[in-house]
């Protein structure tokens, strides 16, 4: 569905992506892990069209995406959310996922339509009784619900999800990893998530994709990944650890 | 979900229909309107009908700037480019073939929106002060190519007197009216924007352009078209005011004055919203007329009062007058 | 032939003054926008106020303008930190514009307060060196220019060391650079600010007296210098003062070979034009760093 060969993003002298090759297929949900500074938010912003790579291609079910502008791969069905929330700001919570709902898919063009269909979204992921409170209510855990309904909202086949956990209580992520194996078991979606967790990725990816200083250093079932020595070094070493100490 | 919400939007449903809505102010709006429709037929003192056209007459440079600095986030301070561009195209269609100002509004209208599309293919990607400090510069290209143009009358100005068959009283009468179509033509093309998927679009990429990217808000483009309907109707407004002035020249229609009055207008008022403009002007322009008339004398003293209102919006205030009233005043007054 | 050549160095003397001049007014601005990340539109009406500081200092007590410096280069550095305290430090979490508009306001105040003080006539200064050109081999020099390029040049070199050699300096370069590293590393972050902006709007103050020397003025003329300083600054690059400095120059430069050679009356079209392209084509600046 999402095949990458070469990636290659740099800024200046620093190569933040280094000839990254990647395969996602229809239907998986594939983790995207690394320590901080390995380039798994450029490689997002490489896919989803807010950095244009300096070599490599990037395919999504046949399209290329290099020089494609986000909001068009967005129309081709890809879909993110980032790791910072970003609401609009002066729209009510069913206001932004409307405008998802107006733009991001083909069919509803009349503002009335796309609230009604908003809240049915905000339902469906949890978000229903806020709909319309301005975002500035929302807690952490209900703006990434939002994030989330917003990026549904635009009808995507793989969404992109940057650290849509991190910042979350246990029993928020609990929730919240539920709610992404619903999406795809229900929505049949495909998903590609960047997390630090790693009882997440273990729990619900079924590959990872492992990157360091910006090169890719393994791809595989989480299990079998977790044991390459490489990927122990560069990053499970010390998280893996500290990630079992932690409760939840 | 423990949370309780802090500010609850009016429901939908409600909110479809601007004028249906319970409430106050929307007959109030009715009531001002008739009256302002039948205002000069009683024939009042010249001097009020003037001051009332000013007033709509700013009152649309604020609307139309707010299509782009308030929905859209770009703030310009230029917008007297398209005001002046408007005004030269009446002025040089009057020279040349004779066209009366509400013919002319239209072509007007188009040649400053058709060019701000063009220029703002390439600013529109600046962003911020860029933006802002871009537009400044444009309206001087644009006051400094007029000015330098033979054609375009150069620095001496176009005379534009004697195109329209009216006298005295009719001639106030007909510019009050032509003034209050405009305002409402534009302040109606806004209410309809507010509610429309463009206006959505617009209102996201103003909160946050990358999230809008992100959902397939086509940014470019919209920003594009804000752009030029902003243009349009600053456009036209200078077709009639060139008739009224009866004399187009650069320092008179391209003067950074009438940007000033656009942004602080709509900001005092209240930026993004639909009446902000409108109380904004009227409020101003009568702050105006008291100073000027005032012991304090004359020049100078309105725009420090301007300067200093800005500020205070910006300091305390973002949302304005419109904004402040949303917060304090009790249900059926609340402005939308 | 010989007319042509002499005319020629005639031109470059002029654009390398004019030039130097420009640096002036630019180098507040850069320092501003560099440190605290916001362009002060307030910046060509300090430097008009400046100007006509000057005037009254000159028209009132005969004061030389020069001499005017001792009081107004302290005077406006307390200006610039009121300023900074009441306009641009309340704002330093909300939207970008919103400081812009901040201190647009202030320049909507301060260029009436100018015009009911002042009236909206045309001025100009005219000290006994005003007229005076000496003859320097083929080239005729004006004293007033050359005077104000020196002062400009001082200026300029002055905040350039003193941002390369003193702590101070260091300490507000690191807060340009990257304001939380410079937090860690034990800077007040915010000192550095209120110091730069102090700093950038007496550097104003000079610039107004240098250019009443050779400039008539008006209240509304400050728009135009703050927006030629501004393209000076995005062409030297934010924050980078021997880039503005060198921008200056070629802007000086070309605009004397312009209105030389091709044509006198296109000159400013030119130099607006100029600033879009540039805006356009390198916000980051011809070879500065992207602030």
């Amino acid at each position: 569905m999402l095949e990458g060969s070469g990636v290659t993003k740099r800024f200046g002298g620093l190569v933040a992506v280094d000839a990254v090759d990647l395969v996602v297929h229809e239907g998986e949900i594939v983790g995207l892990i690394g320590p901080n500074g390995s380039g798994k938010t450029t490689l997002f912003n490489c896919i989803a069209g807010y950095y244009r790579p300096d070599a490599g291609r990037l395919t999504f079910r046949g399209h290329s995406l290099v020089g494609r502008p986000p909001d068009a791969i967005c129309r081709l069905g890809i879909a993110r959310t980032f790791q910072l929330t970003r609401a609009f700001a002066d729209l009510s919570v069913a206001q932004n996922v409307a405008v998802g709902v107006l733009y991001g898919r083909a069919g509803i063009n009349r503002v009335g339509p796309a609230l009604a269909e908003a809240r049915r979204l905000l339902d469906y992921v949890g978000l229903g009784a806020m709909a319309d409170v301005r975002v500035g209510a929302l807690t952490l855990a209900q703006r990434k619900r939002l994030e989330l309904a917003r990026a549904l909202a635009t009808r995507p086949r793989l969404l992109l999800l940057d650290e849509s956990l991190a910042g979350l209580n246990p029993a928020e992520i609990a929730a919240a990893v539920e709610l992404l194996r619903r999406l795809r078991t229900e929505l049949g979606l495909t998903l590609l998530i960047v997390e630090h967790l790693m009882q997440v990725i273990m729990g619900l990816c079924d590959r990872v994709l492992v990157l360091d200083a910006g090169r890719k250093i393994a791809d595989g079932p989480p299990e079998a990944v977790a044991q390459e020595p490489a990927v122990r070094q560069a990053y499970l070493g010390t998280r893996a650890v500290r990630a079992a100490r932690e409760p939840g | 979900m423990a949370d309780t919400p802090k500010e609850l939007s009016p429901p939908v449903t409600a909110r479809r229909w601007a004028l249906g809505r319970p409430g106050v102010l929307p007959l109030l709006g009715l009531v001002a309107l008739a009256a302002l429709a039948v205002f000069p037929l009683v024939e009042p003192p010249i001097f009020y009908l003037r001051l009332l056209a000013t007033v709509f007459l700013f009152a649309t440079l604020a609307q139309s700037w707010n299509i782009l600095g308030g929905y859209t986030g770009y703030v310009s301070f230029g917008h007297v480019t398209f005001f002046g561009l408007g005004a030269y195209t009446a002025a040089l269609l009057f020279r040349e073939l004779g066209w009366p100002p509400y013919v002319a509004a239209v072509p007007a209208g188009l040649v400053a929106g058709l060019f701000a599309v063009v220029v703002g293919y390439p600013t529109l990607r600046l962003r911020g002060p860029y933006f802002g400090i871009a537009t400044l510069a444009l309206s001087f290209v644009v006051q400094l190519a007029i000015a330098n143009v033979p054609w375009t009358g150069a620095g001496e100005g176009i005379v534009v007197r004697g195109g329209l068959p009216f006298r005295r009283l009719a001639l106030e009468q007909f510019f009050y009216y032509a003034y209050l179509a405009l305002l409402l033509l534009t302040t109606l093309a806004v209410g309809v924007l507010e509610r429309s998927k463009l206006g959505y679009g617009l209102q996201a990429i103003r909160d946050d352009e990358d999230a809008a990217l992100s959902v397939g808000v086509p940014a470019t483009r919209l920003k594009l078209l804000a752009f030029g309907l902003s243009s349009f109707f600053a456009g036209a407004a200078g077709c009639f005011y060139v008739h009224q002035a009866s004399f187009a020249s650069p320092p008179d229609v391209f003067t950074l004055g009438i940007s000033i009055k656009a942004l602080v207008y709509a900001m005092v008022g209240g930026a993004g919203t639909l009446l902000g403009p409108l109380v904004g002007a009227a409020l101003m322009e009568l702050v105006n007329m008291a100073l000027t008339t005032s012991p304090l004398g004359t020049y100078g003293i309105d725009r420090i009062v301007f300067g200093a209102l800005l500020i205070i919006v910006v300091l305390a205030a973002p949302g304005g007058i419109v904004g402040l009233a949303r917060r304090r005043l009790p249900g059926p007054w609340r402005p939308r | 032939m010989e007319d042509a050549g002499r005319q020629l160095l005639q031109t470059l003397v002029s654009g390398l003054l004019l030039g130097g001049v420009y640096a002036l007014p630019a180098v507040g601005l850069s320092l501003i926008w560099g440190v605290m990340k916001v362009v002060n539109i307030a910046h060509g009406v300090l430097a008009l106020l400046g100007s006509y500081l000057a005037l009254t200092a000159f028209q009132g007590l005969g004061l030389d303008p020069l001499v005017a410096l001792v009081a107004v280069v302290p005077a406006f550095f307390v200006l610039g930190l009121l300023l900074q305290r009441a306009l641009v430090q309340p704002l330093e979490q909300a939207p970008e514009m919103s400081t812009l508009l901040a201190l647009f306001g202030a320049t909507i105040i301060l260029e009436n307060l100018i015009q009911r003080v002042w009236t909206a006539d045309f001025r100009a200064l005219s000290p006994w060196y005003a007229g005076v050109a000496v003859e320097l081999g083929p080239v005729n020099l004006s004293i007033a220019r050359a005077l104000t390029c020196v002062l400009s040049l001082a200026a300029v070199l002055l905040l350039d060391q003193f941002l390369r050699r003193t702590y101070l300096g260091k300490a507000i370069r690191a807060t340009a650079q990257n304001r939380a590293a410079a937090r860690l590393m034990g800077i007040n972050t915010g000192h550095m600010a209120l110091l730069a902006f102090g700093i950038g709007t007496a550097l104003a103050g000079i610039a107004g007296v240098a250019l009443s020397l050779i400039y008539s003025f008006y209240p509304t003329v400050h728009i135009f210098w703050v927006v030629k300083a501004f393209l000076i600054v995005v062409l030297g690059g934010v924050g980078n003062i021997r880039g503005t400095l060198v921008a200056a120059l070629l802007l000086g430069l070309a605009e004397s070979l312009f209105g030389a050679f091709l044509s006198f009356r296109w000159v400013d079209f030119s130099v607006y034009v100029l600033l879009l392209l540039i805006l356009l084509v390198r916000p980051q600046g011809l070879y500065g760093r992207y602030a």
